[in-house]
């Protein structure tokens, strides 16, 4: 009996200390993988890409930020009302950080791949030549990403490395004129655009992703050259860290011109597969990932494999939504509507009164007022009278009750009845005050899924974000050209694209710059593209000069009314349309001076002395 | 020798209601603020249709288990511990023990799509209006194994008047934790199962632990009179790296049993007295602040290398599982020591009829992570230094028991108080710098008490339209644009006639902490195997600030609490813009702006000092009569009614919350008052 108990005591001992490991506190990682696997295995360095192609900076996407979709001048924020949301709504000037970037943790990890791929011993010559093309481009993107922000900024290209030693100053770089970091991505570019492969591909960088960035960073800075130096008093440093020589426009023009000749000389064309209903096919050609010509790099989404996002949880018109919360959050804006030009080509100014504004004007369906329009608004915008998902949504503000001298305004609930039985309200409002719901009368159709269940949480949507089209392409070509004075390539470029929209043949004759900053604006709105386009030409703080007297500055909404007027067969179970400052929209857009380049941040001086500040921070 | 085991398993089941948004409760306290009155749950008071309310996730209709669906978690754990001891002949005892628990928990969610209607008179028909289509289903599972091993070495001697008791022990700890998550969008709400063409996300992680410590202990005592400790423990954790991984921990104690002295036997009505003072260090590897069960660094945070399965991108139609590089790894970082001081005394009076201690203590940590931020990075460089071992904090406080117990004839009664006093003060911070004196003022926490509430302080109302025209300090940052008759009015500490940080100065104790003061009052009646016990707790000296639903009128587009509402300033005729302003608490309402000056600048008039006391338990028992259970064989049968949490008295009740919550807008679970019913017997 004893030796049993003896004989436990030992078994209870060895199981106590004998599962001996080298060292008991020493363990394996599951999910950390040492530099030499990495750059040794194709497949783990895909996983290093795939890593920065999602962190590519925006200042709008349908994930990073989108909210601040709203905090411009094409929609208002109409979804929950928490303090942190409704801000946008009442922004009483932007803050000089808002737009901030110091992008440097993504630059390391670039640079950190550039160099492991240059060491590794595994790879091939033609693989170590495709994924150095490709981190290039990730950080001559980010770079660029930087500097319309920033202006110049340290171009670093190697991983910098600190020694322990208790000083840091080695690593001090100051900041680059921002002449040279636009240089600087046109060069690496350059060198680049014959390595990259990636053909076909339109979530990896290729040739065309190359020339398209190339394209469009050169026509920022053809503008800054052109339009900052136009201004009353030019924003420069004396270092040139901020402003870029006039005398540069016309070759960063003619580079951007030329990146967007070959770009479109490519095997690109504009999605044109819906030509019956040209709305529609404007909707597609922003939605469809396949068969869609006109994709240059998005960034992609997989909902089956759970990488997805809640865009259309947010923002799908609220009688549509399948969840129980959200919707409605991005209200396109009466001032986005109205910029869409009548096919006939006058001005898209929405006619609400007659000619001598004695009285409103009568439209039979709430559609009316819509039609003859640019088919890129019905591709943009659900406005009332339209469908989506083959569903009609219900948009009416209410009733006009003619009191024998004037309308008296009712609005009631949510598809509430007026006492004649007929409809007060739509299901999808406006509502002045209502949270998730419109209050401009206007949603969202643009990057909204119309795929069953893709507005709930649990499904979620795999719409892509478009970093690249061939229709920003043709823009950029037509503003490069009209720049540089080619006004009859300008003119080829847009009537191209406005024939898509349902305009015809080369439908405008003549051009100006007007016109062509507004054909960006309807053809690339909420494509994160808005608020560096006024800023590059120098006129965001014209545009959004925060007065309450500037109808640029504030936003409207059109509010749809059935007319109750019994005995007036003419009027009577029509509709009139109201324009007034959107309800919830509180403060006239302010951008500042001090806005053009944002603040660098303390922290960022404090550690480096040589980083000198932006103008006026 | 000697050798055992203990064996304990558990299971336990929760079951409730699952309600789609963070948890399941949040939604169902959340709608008592935010349901309209105007409002019904069912469309035409149908209960087979959901109303649709303005905000169909707050409708109460929908929490119910056949609608919204359930949420269950089952937990089953196994706990065993085997020990042998061996006792030499010469006082050694060996004894080795080891442990292992292996706990799983099986989490299943599913939550159910419904319609919600609205119904039209005119047609008596009920029309689809929403809902949710969004169903969920989730099922977790956890599995967590920990081993616990320890070989100790104890020996016990007394030389005469000597008594030596000596431990030296080795321990190890090491635990895994498996977690797995399926998620689904199920096609119906009636079977539970996964299929993988409904499934949409899959989780898996896996967390290690590890420790190791050597303990050494020595006791020492000279009649009972005289008592000695030494102790020390060196002690490693896996998440340090291989050279600061081990800390070494010591401690002293002493205790002088006054009352044992020669001299002191005259004093007759002190039956014990003795002093004590120790000094003791001990390390943690967790957090400091926050979640203190959390680790102090991510595991592994002492390698280099890179992270798998950090983001990702699709390319070319097919998931690619992101991987980047790690930062700088973290290589000095080690334990934090937790350094322990404490004076205090023990004493008995009376025959033992009074018994109380009285203590002062210290408890300081020291090597609290901070970056060595004096070597300025430039932060070009794309990574930022590590944390070290650098700041330290103290508690510092007094707590003391009294406690009486006598009887008077066949009542046998006690009555205790206890107060624990203490709060925390930060100590050095690694090279403090400060840009300004005002900046010192207001951020430094060099040798400074901890968790100053800074906020605005109220002078007074706005009493008139007129007295705001005429203002002379810009009140709310717009002009006094914004303000109203009733709206809050602030002192402008550093006279510059703007209200803006520049003014905020103390203006309350630690918000969401424990309370500075602590105190307890307990007691117990006896007669005849009747038993009454009671126990009160006590706090005050912390601040609580009213936010969100307890603040701004119509927050969120919902209702408010009736005080906010009805006692508040307002016209005359509400119809009448020219009507005088009648006073009230709560300044007039706004609909749902939670902007204006009185509620976005944190100010003194929404803080209150909680105090409270509440009876925390009462227990009523009876033991039936030996003579009558002994019969039937029960040694003793004890049968008691007991409820917690029965009462309060406390100074938040106009606010219409409890004193123990921390949640500023009252929406957190609430206390509970439990009833129990029990007996006990004893074979």
């Amino acid at each position: 009996m004893k030796n049993i108990k003896i004989y436990i005591g030992l078994i209870i001992c060895t199981i106590t200390f004998s599962a001996c490991k080298k060292d008991f506190l020493e363990r394996e990682p599951q999910s950390i993988v040492v530099e030499d696997q990495v750059y040794g295995d194709p497949k783990l360095i895909e996983g290093v890409l795939a890593n920065l192609y999602n962190r590519i900076p925006t200042d709008a996407s349908l994930t990073n930020r989108w909210t601040e979709h709203t905090a411009y001048d094409d929609a208002v924020w109409s979804g929950s009302g928490n303090a942190g949301d409704e801000y946008r709504n009442n922004i009483i000037s932007y803050p000089v950080d808002r737009w901030r970037l110091w992008d440097y943790g993504f630059i390391r990890d670039v640079n950190l791949g550039i160099e492991g791929v240059q060491k590794s011993a595994k790879l091939t010559a033609q693989q170590k030549a495709q994924f150095n093309a490709e981190f290039r481009f990730l950080r001559a993107y980010d770079y660029f990403e930087m500097v319309k922000r920033m202006g110049g900024v340290p171009l670093v290209t190697t991983p910098l490395v600190y020694d322990y030693s208790g000083d840091a100053t080695n690593l001090q770089l100051p900041r680059s004129k921002e002449v040279d970091v636009y240089d600087f991505i046109a060069t690496e570019l350059d060198a680049i655009v014959n390595n990259i492969e990636n053909n076909g591909s339109t979530s990896r960088a290729n040739k065309y992703a190359v020339l398209a960035l190339k394209c469009r960073a050169m026509l920022y800075a053809g503008s800054l050259a052109k339009y900052n130096n136009q201004m009353a008093s030019p924003i420069t440093l004396p270092g040139g860290e901020v402003g870029i020589p006039a005398q540069r426009a016309s070759d960063f023009y003619n580079k951007a011109l030329d990146a967007a000749k070959q770009v479109m000389a490519g095997p690109y064309s504009l999605y044109k597969s819906n030509a019956a209903n040209l709305g529609e096919n404007f909707y597609e050609a922003l939605t469809k990932k396949t068969g869609n010509p006109e994709l240059i790099l998005i960034q992609d989404f997989l909902q089956s494999k759970g990488f997805k996002h809640g865009f259309s949880y947010d923002n799908i018109a609220r009688s549509l939504r399948e969840d129980n919360l959200a919707s409605s959050a991005i209200a396109p804006t009466l001032n986005l509507v109205e910029k869409y030009e009548y096919l006939d080509g006058t001005a898209g100014n929405l006619k609400t009164r007659n000619v001598d504004n004695s009285d409103y004007v009568y439209y039979t369906n709430t559609q009316d007022i819509f039609a003859n329009k640019d088919a890129r608004l019905y591709g943009t915008i659900i406005y009332p009278g339209t469908s989506f998902r083959n569903t009609p949504v219900n948009i009416q503000a209410g009733v006009a009750l003619w009191n024998g001298t004037t309308y008296q305004i009712i609005e009631g609930d949510l598809g509430a009845k007026y006492t004649d039985g007929k409809l007060l309200t739509g299901l999808d409002g406006p509502q002045r005050s209502a949270l998730d719901l419109s209050n401009t009368g206007f949603y969202l159709r643009k990057f909204i899924d119309n795929t069953p269940l893709a507005s709930t949480r649990t499904r979620g949507t795999d719409i892509a974000w478009i970093r690249f089209r061939l229709g920003e392409v043709y823009l950029n070509a037509a503003e490069a050209a009209f720049e540089l004075g080619q006004t009859a390539s300008a003119l080829s470029y847009i009537n191209t694209l406005r024939e898509r929209a349902g305009f015809g043949a080369n439908s405008l004759s003549a051009l100006t710059i007007d016109r062509i900053r507004n054909e960006r604006r309807v053809e690339l709105a909420f494509e994160d593209h808005r608020v560096w386009d006024l800023a590059r030409w120098r006129i965001a703080d014209k545009v959004w000069n925060g007065s309450t007297s500037n109808p640029d500055a504030m936003l409207y909404a059109l509010y749809p009314y059935r007319v109750v007027r019994p005995g007036d067969a003419a009027r009577n179970d029509k509709y009139i349309f109201i324009k007034q400052v959107a309800p919830r929209f509180k403060t006239p857009r302010f951008y500042q001076i001090a806005n053009y380049y944002s603040s660098i941040d303390q922290a960022v001086l404090n550690n480096n002395p040589k980083i000198i500040r932006n103008p006026f921070h | 020798m000697k050798i055992g085991t203990q064996l304990a398993a558990r299971l336990e089941r929760r079951h409730q209601t699952g309600v789609p948004g963070y948890d399941d409760y949040f939604n169902p306290l959340l709608s008592l603020y935010t349901n309209w009155p105007t409002e019904r749950p069912y469309a035409n008071d149908n209960p087979n249709y959901i109303n649709a309310t303005h905000n169909i996730n707050v409708n109460p209709a929908t929490y119910v288990e056949d609608i919204s669906g359930y949420a269950d978690s089952d937990w089953r754990a196994l706990k065993s511990n085997f020990y042998a001891q061996y006792s030499f002949p010469f006082g050694l005892i060996a004894k080795a023990t080891y442990s292992y628990n292996y706990t799983t928990n099986v989490g299943e969610n599913f939550e159910y799509t419904y319609n919600a209607y609205t119904y039209d008179p005119a047609t008596n028909t009920y029309n689809i209006n929403g809902g949710n289509q969004n169903p969920f289903r989730r099922k977790e599972r956890r599995e967590i194994a920990e081993n616990f091993g320890q070989f100790q070495l104890n020996y016990a001697k007394s030389f005469g008047d000597h008594s030596f008791d000596v431990v030296a022990a080795y321990e190890r700890y090491d635990s895994t934790d498996d977690y797995i998550e399926l998620i689904s969008n199920p096609p119906n709400n009636t079977v539970p199962l996964i299929y993988f063409a409904d499934q949409t996300a899959l989780g898996n992680t896996y967390g290690v632990s590890a420790r190791a410590g050597y303990i050494a202990r020595i006791n020492y005592n000279y009649k009972q009179k005289y008592l000695l400790e030494a102790l020390g423990r060196y002690d490693g954790s896996f998440l340090f790296r291989k050279d600061s991984r081990f800390g070494f921990f010591p401690g002293v104690s002493a205790g002088w049993v006054i009352s044992k002295e020669k001299f002191f036997s005259q004093i007759k009505f002190v039956d014990n007295l003795k002093l004590r003072v120790s000094y003791g260090q001990t390390g943690t590897d967790r957090q400091p602040y926050g979640d203190t069960n959390a680790p102090l660094v991510a595991p592994f945070s002492y390698l280099q290398g890179y992270d798998y399965a950090n983001g990702g991108a699709v390319l070319n139609g097919s998931l690619v599982t992101g991987v980047s590089p790690r930062g700088l790894p973290i290589t000095n970082l080690s334990w934090i020591t937790s350094i322990s001081k404490n004076i205090g005394i023990d004493f008995a009076l009376f025959n033992n009829k009074l018994t109380g201690s009285f203590d002062f203590f210290e408890r300081k940590r020291t090597g609290l992570p901070a970056p060595r931020y004096d070597i300025l990075l430039p932060s070009e460089v794309g990574y930022s230094l590590p944390n070290d071992n650098l700041n330290s904090d103290a508690n510092r406080g007094m707590e003391g028991i009294l406690t009486y117990r006598s009887k008077i004839r066949e009542v046998e009664y006690s009555i205790g108080a206890n107060a624990t006093l203490s709060r925390l003060r930060t100590l050095d911070y690694y090279k403090p710098r400060f840009g300004n004196s005002w900046d010192e003022y207001r951020n430094s926490g060099v040798d400074r008490w901890a968790n100053v509430n800074f906020g605005y302080h109220v002078l007074g109302r706005f009493q008139s339209q007129d007295e705001i025209d005429n203002y002379a300090i810009n009140n709310d940052g717009q002009g006094n644009r914004t303000l109203l008759p009733g709206d809050l009015k602030f002192e402008d500490t550093n006279g510059d006639g703007i209200i803006n940080y520049m003014d905020e100065r103390p203006i309350g104790y630690a918000q969401g902490g424990l309370p500075y003061l602590n105190v307890g009052i307990n007691g117990s009646v006896t007669w005849k195997g009747i038993t009454l016990q009671f126990d009160f707790a006590g706090a005050s000296m912390q601040t609580f600030q009213r936010e969100y639903e307890l603040q701004i009128p119509f927050q969120n587009n919902g209702n408010s609490p009736a005080y906010l509402l009805n006692d508040r300033w307002h016209r005359a005729d509400p119809f009448n813009p020219n009507s005088e302003w009648i006073s009230g608490t709560y300044p007039a309402l706004r609909k749902d702006n939670p902007g204006l000056s009185n509620f976005a600048y944190r100010n003194d008039f929404w803080i209150t000092n909680v105090r409270y006391l509440r009876l925390k338990n009462l227990l009523l028992g009876y033991s039936l009569p030996k003579k009558w259970m002994e019969s039937i064989g029960f040694k003793n049968v004890f049968v008691y009614a007991n409820g917690t949490n029965i009462f309060s008295l406390d100074n938040l009740k106009d606010f219409e919350i409890d004193p123990e919550i921390s949640s500023t807008n009252g929406i957190i679970y609430p206390q509970q008052r439990l009833f129990n019913f029990g007996f006990n017997l004893t074979l």
